[in-house]
């Protein structure tokens, strides 16, 4: 797991909500490194075997960091920088095509 | 009206850059596509705002090399599109098409000649437990110090091989995070045989003296180093507690961990020339598949596409500044246009590639030498283990293509970034056969996922369409 020595301040700050809390990032940082400095642990559970999975590659490489932003399932949470007033969730649920009697 | 351009270059990296640079100052209009926000790629990953906070000490030569590069770069006229990311490339006439996608819009862009820089990414390393949150790769520790200025949490350990692991090690250390254990999965037996590259390699002298440098730094901080690993281990319940080690005189150790950040040497980005059906080979002293192409980068079997840099096989930045001024001059040439390629390209590429073979034989894969357990998962989006790969291999799977329709390796988000390597080692494994007649799986476009959304914007004209 990864830690923020230091506090962004001033215009290098963004402030965004991940999971519910209120963080702020670095300016020209990725949602998936501003996720693994608030501490969230697992930032999805893997779709086929639940266990709980982290951003692993940080470069677009791995898709471990698939996290739902603005809305929008599935983003590649590293390739998408910080944006003042994002609303990030982690992507913990099985995938379901929401039809009753699905799963 | 279509968009066009004389020469596209897709990433922003090294290479992409100086083949955009060249071709650009020798008058073509060019286009430059690349999936991050700002240019650099890895290596020099957010040089300029490192730069503009002061860090730049933090990372060493090589990337203060970048703030130079970059500040050429901004300085053309190239038409550079950050945060695009491309799904996949179709021939044309003339030249041929770039699909990709950028604020949720798939676009098509329409080029005479294309350059491919999509540079590397590292090795996968599977070991039990490497799907642990808290386990990633130290190449991606790196960049979220670039960019947010983070560091491992304590207890943390770093493993692997690789001249790149000491550069981050150091790194790790000047920014006051040295790892409280270090584990070297350098292959012991390798070191003799390495010797014979001595002489050659001595052309790259600065080079080997900058890896003494990382190497005497390292020993200076770090709290305990373990040589010679050849099994890996994390473990924890939702997330890492511990790592686990044995070393190839039989020693076993474990130690409390927050943070475990491995490293196995890089490999070439060869996603779209794969899915492009361009021919690769195996080098087996890299051990990695990379495209088939001439000297100047024209990939084989095509008319108008060109590779350069690291994704062309592993050679390092500043070899691939030179590559990618090669394929931008041989690029613009074809168009008829004329590009000034330094005389000091080739040299910067003569020392490259002299320094290598050494490289190569001193830091063979931990993959070589280590053995992958049928509990481990090969493949993360789809949690296959190897077991269940041995197994369908032992009732006759013919290779990894085959394994992918019997198991689903590959079929997941990533397309087999993180497993094909791995598939194709255990085909070889149970067939007895070397490496190199062993093909990865087949790739095909498009070669990231996309929405259906995004793919209804790809051949608009004057429409507008709803955005995701």
């Amino acid at each position: 797991m990864l830690r923020r020595p230091v506090e962004p301040e001033g215009n290098a700050a963004v402030r965004l909500t991940i999971a519910g809390q209120s963080v702020t990032a670095r300016r020209g940082e990725s949602v998936a490194t501003a996720a693994l400095a608030a501490g969230l642990q697992a930032t999805r559970n893997a779709p086929v075997s639940g266990e709980p999975r982290a951003p692993y590659c940080l470069m677009g490489v791995c898709f471990e960091c698939l996290m739902t932003i603005d809305g929008q399932p599935n983003r590649q949470a590293c390739l998408v920088p910080v944006q003042e007033g994002m609303t990030v969730e982690p992507q913990m649920q099985r995938p379901s095509l929401g039809v009753s009697g699905d799963g | 009206m279509a968009d066009s351009v004389d020469i596209a270059v897709l990433g922003a990296g090294p290479a992409g850059m100086a083949a955009a640079v060249i071709s650009a100052n020798a008058g073509l209009k060019v286009a430059v596509l690349d999936d991050q926000a700002v240019p650099g790629g890895q290596i020099w990953r957010n040089v300029e705002a490192v730069a503009a906070r002061g860090d730049l000490g933090l990372f060493g030569d090589d990337y203060a090399a970048g703030v130079d590069a970059v500040a050429d770069f901004r300085a053309t006229d190239v038409d550079y599109r950050p945060l695009s990311r491309v799904i996949g490339v179709e021939g044309a006439d003339i030249g041929g098409d770039v699909l990709y996608v950028r604020d949720g819009k798939a676009g098509r862009l329409h080029a005479k000649r294309l350059i491919i820089a999509l540079g590397a990414y590292e090795r996968p390393m599977p070991f039990l437990g490497w799907t642990l949150p808290g386990v990633m790769t130290a190449g991606a520790a790196q960049i979220a110090l670039k960019t947010g200025g983070l560091l491992p949490k304590r207890p943390f350990v770093l493993a692997g091989q690789g001249p790149l692991l000491l550069l981050l090690a150091a790194q790790f250390r000047a920014a006051g995070a040295a790892p409280d254990v270090l584990l070297r999965l350098d292959d012991p037996g390798r070191k003799w045989s390495a010797g014979k590259h001595g002489l050659r390699a001595l052309a790259g002298f600065s080079d080997l003296l900058k890896g003494l440098k990382w190497q005497r730094a390292l020993s200076d901080d770090v709290g305990k180093t373990i040589a010679g690993v050849t099994q890996l281990e994390a473990s924890g319940g939702d997330r890492l507690a511990a790592v686990h080690w044995q070393t190839a005189d039989g020693m076993a150790g474990e130690a409390k961990a927050a943070t475990l950040l491995v490293h196995d040497g890089v490999i070439p980005n060869a996603q779209l020339t794969r899915a492009m059906r361009i021919p690769h080979r195996y080098d087996a002293a890299a051990a990695a598949w990379s495209p088939e192409a001439s000297t100047d980068g024209q990939l084989a079997d095509t008319d108008w596409a060109y590779v350069a840099g690291d994704n062309a096989g592993i050679l390092g930045w500043a070899a691939a500044t030179a590559t990618g001024a090669k394929a931008g001059a041989a690029a613009a040439a074809a168009l008829s246009a004329k590009a000034a390629v330094s005389n000091d390209v080739d040299r910067r590429l003569g020392r490259a590639r002299a320094v290598r073979p050494l490289l190569d034989a001193l830091y063979p894969p931990a993959q070589a030498f280590t053995a992958i357990s049928d509990d481990t998962v090969i493949c993360r989006c789809e949690a296959i283990k190897a077991g269940a790969v041995r197994e369908a291999l032992a009732m006759g799977a013919q290779g990894p293509n085959q394994i992918k329709a019997f198991l689903r390796t590959g079929m997941g988000p990533c397309q087999g970034r993180m497993c094909a390597y791995t598939v194709a080692a255990l085909a070889a494994e149970a067939q007895g056969t070397a490496l190199a007649d062993t093909d990865l799986m087949r790739l095909r476009m498009p070669i990231s996922p996309v929405t259906v959304a995004e793919m209804a914007h790809l051949n608009e004209t004057d429409m507008d369409l709803p955005t995701a």
